[in-house]
């Protein structure tokens, strides 16, 4: 998804059983410029990085919202188990469960079912985290690669 | 990492307060806000039961209002990795980065110049890794508005450090 100029909004919809090899097993997005996803269901997805989302973006201004939205069951082959995040935009995650997510275990993977790579701001509010299995930071892996000498 | 010294006035005899020196982090302006969540039987093979920071800086604290129930890790902490943080080391003593954008100096009158080495540390305050080099600190004393008006007119000191 490539709209980087455009606000998109994802609304009711289910995303079920999905698998990619590579990354973003039910969407991915390679900066989507304003993105709502709302009230969506992410169940049983797979993929090597972000399960159920990939997102990627540098645009500072541009912003992806999470609201009240379901990741269940996903699994991730290395990181992000729901949603990968790579970039420096902002995000906003809100009303959203994530539950009975994982990562499948081995040496090369950090894991985790939210997997930040340099993010900008982002906000995670009123959200739920339950029975979720990672290998750093079971809920969350915020990564910054900047701020050694 | 930019590192500069900010207009301060200082027009006090006695020992002093320097403030308003400001460590500028490029590229790490992200904020995350984490509020009125729940984290529930979460686990991690390694470290974080439930969130992991690598090279974060230490922010604002807002775990304070989350609920974190029943979160396992296999090292570290079972809710989360402390993220790490600036510390400065100068000539008289030994100062940590509490606020990462502002940092206070106590100096006397007869110092002029100082040196501050900065180092990432982690929680503890065991050094991550330092940077080569120190950055100079000139101290002007000043006493008069006059002298404070020309003073604003130079540039002030200014040094850049790349990070990688």
């Amino acid at each position: 998804m490539d709209g980087s100029s455009s606000n998109n909004s994802i609304e009711d919809c289910v995303f079920s059983n999905n698998t990619s090899t590579t990354a973003g097993g039910a969407i991915y997005l390679f900066k989507p410029g304003y993105l709502t996803i709302v009230r969506c269901t992410f169940y049983n997805n797979n993929a090597l990085d972000g399960s159920a989302i990939y997102y990627e973006e540098t645009d500072l201004l541009k912003t992806l919202t999470l609201n009240s939205i379901s990741f269940d069951q996903n699994v991730a082959w290395e990181n992000g188990a729901a949603l990968f995040i790579d970039g420096s935009s902002k995000t906003i995650i809100e009303y959203c469960n994530f539950t009975n997510n994982s990562i499948l275990q081995n040496d090369q993977n950090l894991g985790s079912v939210l997997f930040l790579n340099n993010p900008g701001n982002i906000s995670i509010t009123f959200s739920n985290f339950e029975n979720n299995e990672g290998i750093l930071g079971a809920c969350i892996y915020y990564s910054e690669t900047s701020n050694t000498f | 990492m930019k590192a500069f010294s900010e207009r301060a006035f200082i027009t006090q005899k006695q020992v002093i307060l320097f403030k308003n020196l400001k460590l500028k982090i490029l590229d790490d302006n992200a904020f995350m806000n984490l509020t009125k969540n729940s984290f529930k039987n979460n686990s991690a093979l390694l470290g974080g039961g439930v969130i992991y920071f690598k090279n974060k800086l230490l922010a604002e604290s807002p775990y304070e209002t989350n609920i974190f129930t029943e979160n396992t890790a296999y090292f570290a902490n079972d809710f989360f990795t402390f993220p790490v943080r600036l510390q400065v080391t100068d000539n008289q003593s030994f100062y940590s980065w509490i606020n990462k954008s502002t940092y206070s100096l106590s100096v006397t009158p007869a110092i002029t110049e100082t040196s501050l080495y900065f180092s990432v540390v982690d929680y503890y305050g065991q050094t991550i890794k330092s940077m080569n080099g120190r950055f100079f600190l000139f101290i002007y004393f000043i006493k008069s508005i006059l002298a404070i008006l020309l003073w604003n007119l130079n540039p002030f000191i200014s040094l850049m450090y790349k990070i990688v």
